[in-house]
C-alpha cells in the first residue's frame, strides 16, 4: 500500500466513525450480530461496516477467478492414461454412457495436450498450463466436482449462488453480507467480465437476489473507467465538483435539520461523500502504470494475448489489497469460441484460453505470495462443468456436468493436493464426489462461517447460500 | 452373509414392533379414573386448539394425524407420537425441543400447556371420549385460514385527541391500539406535505406548481377529499399502481435464461393492467380474469380482454433450450408458487418437494394445485377487435380481388410445368422443380406473376396477437405427485383440485362437460379463489396498505402461514377485508377510505417518546418518511424537467444504455437503443423489462431483477445511486432541459428562476437562507445557462428531491 493510500484510508475511516459515531445505526447492527452469530435481518444504516464471522478465519478476502464455457479437466489437470489406451474406441452402447449433451458421442479422445510434473509435490498439470504448473505447490485441487445442469446459464448460476434459476445471491454478496468491507472507499465485491462477451446469465451472476441491493456486484471494467458513472461529464472539474457536493451537503443538511433522527437522510448524505471518494480510489486502483515493470512483465502486461486478463488479474491484487472482499474474474463470455466452450474443436480453443489465462493467473499467485497476501487472500479456479472424454463432431468435446476440476490456492488452503478423483477416462466422479456446496461450505469455513448459520430469511425460510446441504472439504485445508 | 444381515433386520423390525404393541396395550388398558378423565380433557383440548390445524385427518403433516386414537397411536413418518412416559415420547420431545425446532413452529406451547400434555402423557394418554373435538373453522385453526368477519369498530370516539379525529373506522382501530401502549397520535401533516404525500402515493409524479397553488387556494372544507377524488380518476393513477402488481406477477418482457429472449407482446398485459386499475376493475374479476380469463364465458370485448390477462400464467421466465419434463415441472412451480403467493399469501413452493415445514399444505395438494394448471400452454393467440377483424377481413377481400386475375393467368403455366414434371418423373415437384418445367416461351410472364403476387402477398393483414395460455384440449392425462419435485420420479396419481385444509379446498375437479374445448380446472380455480376465500381479500387490502404506509399490517405480504408476521392491527385488517368485499372489491373506494383517515393524513416527524416504545411505527404513530421508488424517481425527473412524454401503453421502449452493457446473444443484440429524446422520455412502466439487463437508472434505485414473484422491494442507499444522479447522463441531460424550462418560464432573473426550481421540484418557495445560498452558488457556476443547470443538477440530487414526507 502506498502511503499516499494509507493516509486516505485513514482518513475515511475517522470520517466513517465521526459519522457513525452520531448515529445508533452501525453500532446497533453490531450489537444485533452478537448472540449465536447468525446475521442480523435487514439493512443496517451502513451495511458494508466491517463485522466479524463466527469464528476467527483465515481468509479475509476471496479472489474468484471463473472460466465461462466449461474447462476441459482431461487436458488440463486431471491426466487420463486410460483415455490415451482407449484412444478413437467408440462409447456406443458401453454400459453407464449416455451423452449428457446435446451432441451425439464420438469415439473417446486422448488428451491432444502432454502432462509435466512439477514442483515438490510432483503433481501433473497439462501444457496448457504451463505456467500455472509452477504453482502446483500452492494449488488444493478437486477433481471430482459435479454439477447439478448440462447447460450453461443455469450451471453458471448453480455454480455461483447455488442455484440453477437466477435469483439467488451469488458467493460474493453472501461473503459481503457476512463480513461487510474494509475499505468505506470501495465496493466490497468487484466482478470483471470478460470485455469481449458477457458472460451467460449476465449480472444475474452478481446481483444479490434477495439480499439488500448493497451487496450485490459492482461491475468495473478493466480497461477504462472502473465503475458506470464514476468519472463527471466532460468538463466538470474535481473542484467544481466539490462546490456542488458542498453545496448539496449544505441544502441536505438543511433538510436533515427539519427531520431530526431521520437515519436513512444522513446515510444517503454519506453515499453521497463516498461516491466522490471512490471516484479518486477506484481511479487510482485502476491505474496500473506505477506497477513496476517486474510486476507488469510477470502478469504478462506486455504480451498481446495475455495483456487483458493480466490487466484484471493485477487489479483484482490491487483492489484485495485495498480491502475490497470479494473480486470475481471472467475469462470467456457469449457463445462457443469466445468462451471455453469447445464444441468444434478442442486444440484451437483451449490454447487460445488458455494462452490467455495462464501467465495471468500464475503472476497473480506468485504475486500474492511475494508480498504476504497468501496469509489472507484465497484465490478460486472453477467453471461451470467439465468436458467429454470422447468427441463431439470430430474435434471437440460436448460439456460434462459429471466430473470437473476446481482449485484453490492461498490462506488455509494446503497446497500441492488433489482431493478426490474422477472414472479412469474422466467421464464421471467416482471417488469422494463433490458438489458446489461442498466447496462454498468450504469457502465459506475458510472465511470463518459455519456455512449453516450464515442465512438470510426469505420466502418463509431461512436462506443458505448451500441451501440444504454442503459439507466442509477438510482434506484440502492446511 | 446377506441372508444373516436380512435376518437380522427383520428380527429387529419384529423387536421394534412387540414394543410399539406393547405400549399401545397400555394405552387402552389404562383405567380411566375422575381425575384423569380431567386431564384427558384438558389434553385433547391443548391437541385441538394448538397441534389439530397441522395434523388432522384430511391434512396430514408428516404423515401424523392427531385427531384421533388410532392416529395417536400410529404416528406419523418418525414413529408413534406417545412411547411410555412423557419422557421418552417423542410428542414431548418436540414440544420440548429447542428454538427452531420445536413443535408448534411459531408459537411455543405455554409451560401450563406443556405441563398438561406431560401429565396425561405420563397416565397413559387416554382419549378422553374417543377423539378431540374437531378444529374450528373447518380444518384449521391458523387464523388466515379462517373466514373474516367484520369485527367491531372500537368505541374510542369521544377520547380521540382532537388533531386526530375519528375519519373513518380505521383510525379508530389505529387508536385503539396505540392508547393500548399509552402511545398517541401524531397531528395532520400540513396542506404542502399531504399534497405532495397523496399525489406520489396515486400518480408517482410530483404535484405541478399550478395544482399547488390551486390546492393550497382551496378553502372548501373537502378540498382534500376533491383532491383525492380527482387524483384517484386520472390516468396515472394506473400507471402507478400497475407498477407494484408487475412485481408480484414477477413480469418481464424477456424471458430470461440463455438467450434471454424478447417477448415482444409481453406489453399487452402490462397495459392490461394498467387499464384494469383505472377502471377500477373489481379486484375478483381482476383476479378470475388472469387465472382463467380464456375459459371464461364472456362477451367479445371481455373475452378479448380475458385472453390478454392469462399473461399473469404467461410472464413468467421459462428455458427455451432444455427442453424436458423438468424445465416443464419447474414452469408450472413458477406459476404454482406465484399464484400461492400473489393471490393467497402463501409460500405453495415449500410444499413442492415436502409436506410443508409450517403450513397446513401437504405435499399432494401442491401437486393438486399444479395439475390445475399442467393442461394449459404458452401460446400466441388472436386477439382483435371486431373493428380490427372486419379491416383486415375487407383489406384481405380486397387484396383477394386484386390476386384473382394474377392467380387466374398463372394457373395454365403451373398446369403445363405440372405436366412437364409428371412427364420428367417428378410426381410431387417442389417450387424449383416446378420453376425448371415452365415452357420456354411461358418462362417470363411466369416470373414476373410470380413476383407480383408474392408481393401483394407480404400486405396481406394479420391480426393483433397476445402471450396468453390455453388448455391444448378438454382432457389430460392424469397428473402425478413427483418425489423430491423430481421429473424423473413420479408417485401417486393426484386428481386436480386446490388445499385441502382452506375452507372447500378438499375437491377432486372432474373432467370437462362434453364439447369443452378446455379443462376448466383454471376456470373452477379461479372460482374457488374468489368465493369465500378467507385470504384473498386480506391478502389484497394488506399490499394496499403497505404501498400507502410503508409497512404491512401483515408485514411479510406474500407469507400469510405460520412463518410469516402476525398482524399488527389483526381487527382492522379483517374490518378491511370484509368492507372491500362488500364495496364489491373496489381498490379504489379501499384507497379513497385510507387516503381520507386521519392515520394517512398523520405527520411524519420522529416523536421521542413513541420512537423509544414502537421504532419501528408498527402502530402507525406518525407517518414514515419514504424515499420514491426507482420509477418514481426517474419519472419525477422528466416530469420536473418537463421533457416527460405522457402517452400511454404500447411496446416497451429502450432509453440509451452505456455501450459496455451491450451484448450480442443468439437472439441478436440484447438491447436495442432509442433515442436520448421525446419517444423514450415516457414513464418508467413503459420502459423494457430486460430479465437480463435492467436499465441502470432503474436498476441502482433497487428495481428488482424479476425471476420471482416481488411482494417488497429493498430499499438501499449506495454510492452507485450517487454516482448516477452525479455523473449519469441521463441527469445531466435532464438537468440541462429542466434549466431550459425554468430559463424559458422564469426568465433570467437569478432570484426567479431560484423560486421556479423550487417549486417545481419541492412545490414551495426557498427560505431566505436557501435563496441566497442557491445564489451564492450559481454565482460561481459560470455564464450562461450553466448556473442554472448547475442548480438544477443539484436539486436532481437533493434528499427532498426523493423522499416524501
Amino acid at each position: 500500500m502506498t502511503e499516499d493510500n494509507k493516509t486516505h484510508r485513514i482518513i475515511a475511516r475517522r470520517e466513517f466513525l465521526n459519522q457513525a459515531g452520531g448515529g445508533i445505526g452501525s453500532l446497533a447492527f453490531a450489537s444485533l450480530l452478537a448472540g449465536d452469530g447468525a446475521l442480523a435481518q435487514g439493512e443496517p444504516a451502513d451495511p458494508m461496516h466491517p463485522r466479524k464471522p463466527h469464528f476467527p478465519g483465515k481468509v479475509k478476502r476471496v479472489i474468484s477467478i471463473f472460466l465461462f464455457g466449461g474447462l476441459s479437466q482431461v487436458d488440463s489437470f486431471d491426466p487420463k492414461i486410460e483415455l490415451e489406451k482407449q484412444d478413437g474406441q467408440s462409447v456406443v452402447g458401453r454400459k453407464g454412457f449416455d451423452t449428457g449433451g446435446r451432441s451425439a458421442p464420438g469415439h473417446l479422445m486422448k488428451s491432444p495436450w502432454g502432462f509435466k510434473r512439477y514442483g515438490k509435490s510432483g503433481l501433473p498439470v497439462s501444457d496448457l498450463f504451463p505456467n500455472i504448473g509452477t504453482c502446483v505447490d500452492d494449488l488444493a485441487q478437486i477433481r471430482s466436482m459435479t454439477s447439478a445442469s448440462n447447460n450453461h446459464v443455469p450451471a453458471v448460476y448453480h455454480m455461483l449462488t447455488g442455484s440453477t434459476i437466477s435469483g439467488r445471491p451469488g458467493l460474493g454478496s453472501w461473503i459481503t453480507y457476512g463480513l461487510g468491507t474494509e475499505n468505506e472507499n470501495l465496493p466490497g465485491f468487484i466482478v470483471m467480465t470478460d470485455p469481449r462477451a458477457l458472460v451467460g446469465g449476465g449480472a444475474g451472476n452478481w446481483n444479490s437476489g434477495f439480499l439488500p441491493a448493497s451487496y450485490q456486484g459492482v461491475q468495473f471494467r478493466s480497461t477504462g473507467l472502473p465503475v458506470l458513472n464514476l468519472n463527471p461529464p466532460t468538463g466538470v472539474t474535481r473542484e467544481s465538483e466539490r462546490q456542488e457536493l458542498d453545496f448539496l451537503h449544505r441544502m441536505n443538511d438543511e433538510y436533515l435539520r427539519s427531520h431530526p433522527g431521520e437515519q436513512e437522510l444522513a446515510a444517503r448524505i454519506r453515499t453521497y461523500e463516498l461516491a466522490y471518494r471512490m471516484q479518486t480510489e477506484a481511479a487510482q486502483t485502476v491505474d496500473i502504470d506505477k506497477e513496476s515493470p517486474t510486476t507488469r512483465k510477470m502478469y504478462g502486461l506486455d504480451g498481446p494475448e495475455t495483456q487483458m486478463f493480466g490487466r484484471q488479474c493485477l487489479m483484482a491484487r490491487r483492489l484485495v489489497e485495498r480491502g475490497v472482499r470479494f473480486v470475481q474474474l471472467y475469462s470467456g463470455g457469449g457463445v462457443f469460441d469466445q468462451s471455453w466452450d469447445a464444441h468444434n474443436g478442442m486444440v484451437a480453443n483451449h490454447t487460445k484460453r488458455a494462452g490467455e489465462i495462464d501467465l495471468p493467473v500464475a503472476g497473480l499467485l506468485k504475486d500474492l505470495k511475494q508480498r504476504g497476501m497468501f496469509e489472507n487472500t484465497l484465490v478460486v479456479f472453477h467453471t461451470e462443468f467439465g468436458r467429454m472424454p470422447f468427441t463431439e463432431g470430430s474435434t471437440g468435446r460436448d460439456h460434462n456436468p459429471n466430473a470437473f476440476t476446481v482449485w484453490l490456492a492461498g490462506a488455509g488452503v494446503k497446497g500441492g493436493t488433489v482431493y478426490g478423483s474422477s472414472d479412469e477416462i474422466g467421464y464421471k466422479a467416482a471417488d469422494n464426489v463433490q458438489t458446489v456446496y461442498d466447496l462454498n461450505a468450504t469457502i465459506l469455513h475458510l472465511l470463518g462461517f459455519d456455512h449453516k448459520k450464515l442465512t438470510y430469511r426469505y420466502l418463509g425460510r431461512d436462506m443458505r447460500l448451500t441451501d440444504v446441504s454442503g459439507e466442509v472439504i477438510r482434506p484440502v485445508l492446511a | 452373509m446377506r441372508l444373516l444381515r436380512t435376518s437380522k433386520r427383520m428380527a429387529m423390525i419384529t423387536v421394534r414392533w412387540l414394543l410399539f404393541s406393547a405400549v399401545s396395550i397400555v394405552v387402552s388398558v389404562l383405567p380411566t379414573t375422575g381425575r384423569a378423565q380431567g386431564v384427558a380433557a384438558s389434553a385433547t383440548k391443548v391437541l385441538a386448539d394448538r397441534c389439530l390445524s397441522c395434523h388432522n385427518t384430511t391434512v396430514r403433516l408428516g404423515g401424523l394425524d392427531l385427531s384421533t386414537a388410532a392416529g395417536f397411536k400410529a404416528g406419523g413418518k418418525h414413529g408413534s407420537a406417545a412411547r411410555g412416559k412423557a419422557a421418552t415420547s417423542l410428542i414431548y420431545k418436540r414440544i420440548t425441543a429447542p428454538n427452531g425446532e420445536q413443535m408448534p413452529p411459531a408459537d411455543r406451547l405455554t409451560p401450563q400447556q406443556i405441563s398438561t400434555i406431560k401429565s396425561w402423557l405420563d397416565a397413559g394418554a387416554a382419549f378422553a371420549g374417543s377423539a378431540p373435538p374437531a378444529p374450528a373453522g373447518g380444518a384449521s385453526g391458523w387464523w388466515a385460514f379462517r373466514k373474516p368477519v367484520l369485527p367491531p369498530v372500537p368505541g374510542v370516539a369521544r377520547v380521540a385527541p382532537v388533531t386526530f379525529p375519528i375519519r373513518n373506522p380505521i383510525d379508530a382501530f389505529v387508536l385503539a391500539k396505540l392508547k393500548k401502549q399509552g402511545l398517541v397520535p401524531s397531528a395532520a401533516a400540513d396542506r404542502k406535505t399531504l399534497l405532495r404525500r397523496v399525489t406520489f402515493d396515486i400518480t408517482g409524479l410530483p404535484p405541478t406548481p399550478e395544482e399547488a397553488v390551486a390546492f393550497l387556494a382551496d378553502k372548501r372544507p373537502d378540498a382534500y377529499e376533491r383532491l383525492v377524488d380527482r387524483l384517484l380518476f386520472t390516468p396515472a393513477y394506473g400507471e402507478r399502481w400497475a407498477r407494484h402488481w408487475l412485481d408480484i406477477v414477477r413480469y418481464a418482457d424477456s424471458g430470461g435464461f440463455e438467450g434471454d429472449r424478447d417477448r415482444p407482446l409481453a406489453f399487452k398485459y402490462r397495459d392490461f393492467v394498467v387499464n384494469a386499475f383505472n377502471r377500477d376493475m373489481p379486484y375478483d374479476q381482476f383476479v378470475k380474469l388472469q387465472v382463467a380469463g380464456d375459459e371464461m364465458k364472456l362477451n367479445a370485448d371481455a373475452a378479448r380482454e380475458g385472453i390478454v390477462a392469462t399473461g399473469f400464467l404467461a410472464c413468467g421466465p421459462v428455458d427455451i433450450v432444455m427442453i424436458n419434463d423438468q424445465n416443464r415441472a419447474n414452469e408450472l412451480d413458477d406459476i404454482v408458487s406465484t399464484t400461492g403467493g400473489a393471490f393467497l399469501g402463501l409460500t405453495l413452493g415449500c410444499a413442492r418437494c415436502h409436506d410443508h415445514k409450517y403450513d397446513p399444505i401437504t405435499q399432494k395438494d401442491y401437486y393438486r394445485l399444479s395439475a390445475v394448471f399442467a393442461p394449459s400452454e404458452r401460446r400466441e393467440i388472436d386477439v382483435p377487435t371486431d373493428n380490427e377483424r372486419k379491416a383486415a377481413d375487407e383489406a384481405n377481400a380486397r387484396l383477394d380481388t386484386k390476386l384473382a386475375p394474377l392467380l387466374a393467368e398463372l394457373a395454365p403455366i403451373t398446369a403445363a410445368a405440372t405436366a412437364a414434371c409428371h412427364l420428367a418423373g417428378l410426381a410431387a415437384p417442389n417450387p424449383e422443380q416446378l420453376a425448371m418445367h415452365v415452357p420456354t416461351e411461358s418462362f417470363k410472364r411466369y416470373s414476373e406473376l410470380s413476383k407480383d403476387i408474392a408481393e401483394l402477398e407480404k400486405t396481406r393483414a394479420s391480426l393483433p396477437k397476445a402471450m396468453a395460455v390455453t388448455d391444448r384440449s378438454a382432457t389430460f392425462p392424469p397428473s402425478h405427485l413427483l418425489i423430491r419435485g423430481e421429473a424423473s420420479r413420479p408417485g401417486e396419481e393426484v386428481k386436480p383440485g386446490f388445499i385441502c385444509s382452506l375452507p372447500g379446498g378438499n375437491v377432486d375437479l372432474g373432467a370437462a362437460p362434453p364439447g369443452a374445448t378446455s379443462t376448466g380446472r383454471r376456470l373452477a380455480l379461479a372460482d374457488w379463489l374468489t368465493k369465500d376465500n378467507p385470504l384473498l381479500a386480506r391478502v389484497w387490502v394488506n399490499r394496499v396498505w403497505r404501498q400507502h404506509f410503508g409497512h404491512g399490517i401483515v408485514d411479510t405480504p406474500s407469507n400469510f402461514g405460520i412463518s410469516g408476521q402476525l398482524p399488527s392491527h389483526p381487527e382492522l385488517l379483517d374490518w378491511l377485508a370484509v368492507t372491500f368485499e362488500s364495496n364489491g372489491w373496489s381498490t379504489r373506494k379501499l384507497h379513497r377510505m385510507i387516503l381520507l383517515s386521519s392515520a394517512y393524513r398523520q405527520a411524519s416527524s420522529i416523536r421521542q417518546a413513541p420512537q423509544a416504545v414502537d421504532p419501528q411505527n408498527r402502530l402507525l404513530w406518525r407517518m414514515p418518511v419514504r424515499r420514491l421508488e426507482a420509477e418514481a424517481i426517474r419519472d419525477t425527473v422528466l416530469a420536473v424537467s418537463g421533457a416527460l412524454n405522457r402517452s400511454t401503453g404500447g411496446p416497451a421502449v429502450y432509453p440509451p444504455v452505456d455501450p459496455t452493457l451491450r451484448a450480442d446473444t443468439f437472439q441478436g443484440p440484447n438491447w436495442q437503443d432509442g433515442e436520448d429524446g421525446p419517444s423514450t422520455w415516457r414513464r418508467s412502466i413503459y420502459v423494457k423489462v430486460k430479465r437480463s439487463l435492467l436499465l441502470p437508472e432503474l436498476e441502482v434505485f433497487d428495481c428488482p431483477e424479476i425471476t420471482n414473484s416481488v411482494a417488497a422491494r429493498s430499499i438501499t442507499t449506495t454510492p452507485t445511486q450517487a454516482l448516477t444522479l452525479l455523473n449519469g447522463p441521463f441527469a445531466n441531460r435532464q438537468a440541462v432541459l429542466f434549466a431550459e424550462r425554468v430559463n424559458k418560464e422564469a426568465g433570467s432573473d437569478a432570484a426567479a428562476q431560484v423560486k421556479r426550481v423550487f417549486s417545481l421540484a419541492f412545490n414551495r418557495l426557498p427560505s431566505v437562507a436557501e435563496l441566497a445560498d442557491c445564489r451564492a452558488f450559481m454565482a460561481k457556476r459560470g455564464e450562461g445557462l450553466a448556473p442554472l443547470t448547475s442548480l438544477c443538477h443539484a436539486v436532481l440530487n437533493m434528499n427532498e428531491f426523493v423522499y416524501v414526507d
